[in-house]
């Protein structure tokens, strides 16, 4: 049977898009987009992008003289920019710009420069949307340096000079933060950063100005100009910088209840119980700086390592990408409130667990935050992570644990039901139990349980 | 008391130094010709315009340093190899 279903989000661009035909992607390149894309391909620009890691390569499975369909590499899931740390956001802000200048060495230009045309493979930036450049004429200015400006720029900026929550903004302005906010929301010191006083303060500026205004002269811009622009674009971006504070979760392992030696049976056993459930794809909520998320990575399986903290995030991927490690992919996720469906018809981006399933999800010390700190019952949680992943590890962390007492210790116990065996009734109505482990050292209890539906 | 005096003259350095960086920005618009569009990018292409204008003073500047400093550089090798 022939399933095509047209993926949402890439319905914007007139040049093609992208579907599903039996379970595999593919991308349909119009007749309009087809001369652009001969000379992507002709010009050497696609070699050199792809050889630099740059832009994802592509088959070219099918040419009509009305279209013609290519068949990308796979990426086994699709993150968005809101998602990202710090340097994530930053690494594919570069990366756009270096892709930019390779382009106009081949008089071609990005006709888009939108943050969800970029996804991490193996901790890299990469260029998802093969139809994203078009021919240059020399002159001619850049269309999307708003854009670039509004989805790269304005975060990091904000991110680096206001507070580093202010990424999360990307959420709600899905074409990137107005630079008008961005401008009022800075500080008035940042006026005397050249790039960024170019670039966001006098860009806002001008787009208030002449928003009303109607003219037919065209503007220009030399080639040195633009190759001036990208190289301050790049340069003020890679000054923009977070200096890591140290959050409530940023040295967790060190100020851990765990012994030495129960860290590392608690490492053994989860290890085993993930290599059990033989997955493809694993989910670790709740990942701090990953150090189990790398159980699973490190035997080659795609593994995602969620968490709330962007410093936690950010180390994970400063490590990631120093390691110069694969199959990890660090993400900020905050579990009481899961990423959603946003965008037109709230089908542009999907939500985390329509994402999903993973085939293995890990849960390890994260109970007691979901059901004590945010009150959330036992239930509720099994639920959804029974919509996360087909098999789950999850760690019990008891009343009489240290951790759990310090979480207690300022709130009234108005936990009745926080109890190992209430805990087992209510995730049996969703899951299986195939393994329960004491770790060692600790009141705590390990299950391995398969998701009954 | 000096503490204040200090606070005063580093304002009225950095007003300076402000009204410095827009008198540049003023003169640069001055000198060209006013660009627009209905599209709500003319915002954008102008200020484009602008920066290209003056960002490809800069470039030129980092370009030409950059190659001195390597012609210099390239002056320097043989004479540590010589010792």
């Amino acid at each position: 049977m022939i399933n095509k279903k047209t993926l949402d989000g890439s319905f914007r661009d007139p040049s093609g898009f992208v579907f599903f035909k039996n379970n595999v992607l593919y991308r349909q390149i119009n007749e309009s987009y087809a001369d652009e894309y001969t000379t992507l391909m002709k010009s050497g620009l696609y070699s050199e992008l792809v050889k630099k890691g740059l832009l994802i390569p592509h088959i070219k499975v099918k040419d009509t003289k009305k279209y013609s369909l290519i068949r990308p590499d796979f990426i086994s899931f699709i993150s968005y920019p809101y998602e990202w740390s710090f340097s994530m956001l930053k690494d594919a802000a570069i990366a756009t710009l270096k892709i930019q200048k390779t382009a106009l060495k081949y008089n071609m230009i990005l006709k888009d420069a939108s943050a969800y045309n970029i996804q991490f493979v193996d901790a890299k930036p990469i260029l998802i949307d093969t139809l994203s450049f078009e021919k240059h004429e020399p002159g001619t200015p850049w269309l999307a340096y708003r854009q670039f400006c509004r989805h790269f720029l304005a975060p990091l900026a904000l991110m680096a000079y206001v507070n580093i929550e202010l990424g999360k903004l990307l959420k709600i302005y899905i074409d990137g933060i107005p630079l008008d906010l961005t401008s009022k929301l800075l500080p008035t010191m940042t006026k005397l950063k050249l790039g960024l006083l170019l670039h966001l303060h006098f860009h806002s500026r001008n787009q208030q100005k002449y928003a009303s205004v109607s003219s037919t002269t065209k503007a220009m811009i030399s080639q040195t100009g633009m190759l001036g622009l990208i190289d301050n674009l790049q340069t003020t971006i890679q000054k923009l910088t977070w200096p890591l504070p140290q959050t409530e979760w940023g040295d967790y392992y060190s100020s851990t209840n765990y012994s030495r030696q129960a860290m590392t049976a608690k490492e053994l056993m989860v290890e085993k119980m993930i290599l059990t459930t033989k997955p493809k794809s694993v989910w670790d909520l709740g990942a701090n700086i990953g150090r189990f998320s790398r159980l699973a990575s490190k035997n080659g399986i795609n593994t995602l390592a969620f968490d709330l903290d962007p410093a936690a995030v950010e180390l994970n991927y400063l490590e990631c990408r120093r390691a110069n490690e694969k199959s990890l992919l660090p993400l900020i996720q905050d579990l009481t409130n899961p990423s959603g469906d946003i965008g037109f018809a709230n089908q542009e981006r999907d939500a985390l667990i329509k994402r999903g399933p993973a085939d293995t999800v890990l849960a390890l010390a994260l109970i007691h935050h979901l059901a004590i700190t945010n009150n959330l019952p036992f239930k509720l949680i099994a639920q959804f992570l029974s919509q996360c992943g087909r098999c789950l590890i999850i760690e019990f962390v008891p009343k009489e644990d240290s951790q759990v007492k310090k979480l207690l210790s300022s709130r009234k116990d108005v936990f009745l039901n926080y109890f190992q065996n209430f805990f087992e009734a209510d995730f049996g109505h969703y899951f299986k139990v195939e393994q329960k482990k004491a770790i060692p050292e600790t009141k705590r209890t390990l299950y391995l349980m398969r998701r009954k539906i | 008391m000096d503490n204040n005096r200090d606070t005063q003259v580093s304002n009225v350095i950095s007003l300076l130094i402000k009204n410095f960086i827009i008198f540049c920005l003023l003169t640069v618009i001055a000198s060209r010709p006013a660009y627009a569009y209905l599209d709500p990018g003319t915002g954008s292409l102008i200020t484009q315009a602008l920066a290209g204008f003056l960002l490809a003073a800069v470039f030129s500047l980092k370009l030409w340093t950059k190659k001195i400093k390597q012609f210099f550089k390239k002056n320097k090798t043989p004479t540590s190899n010589d010792k």
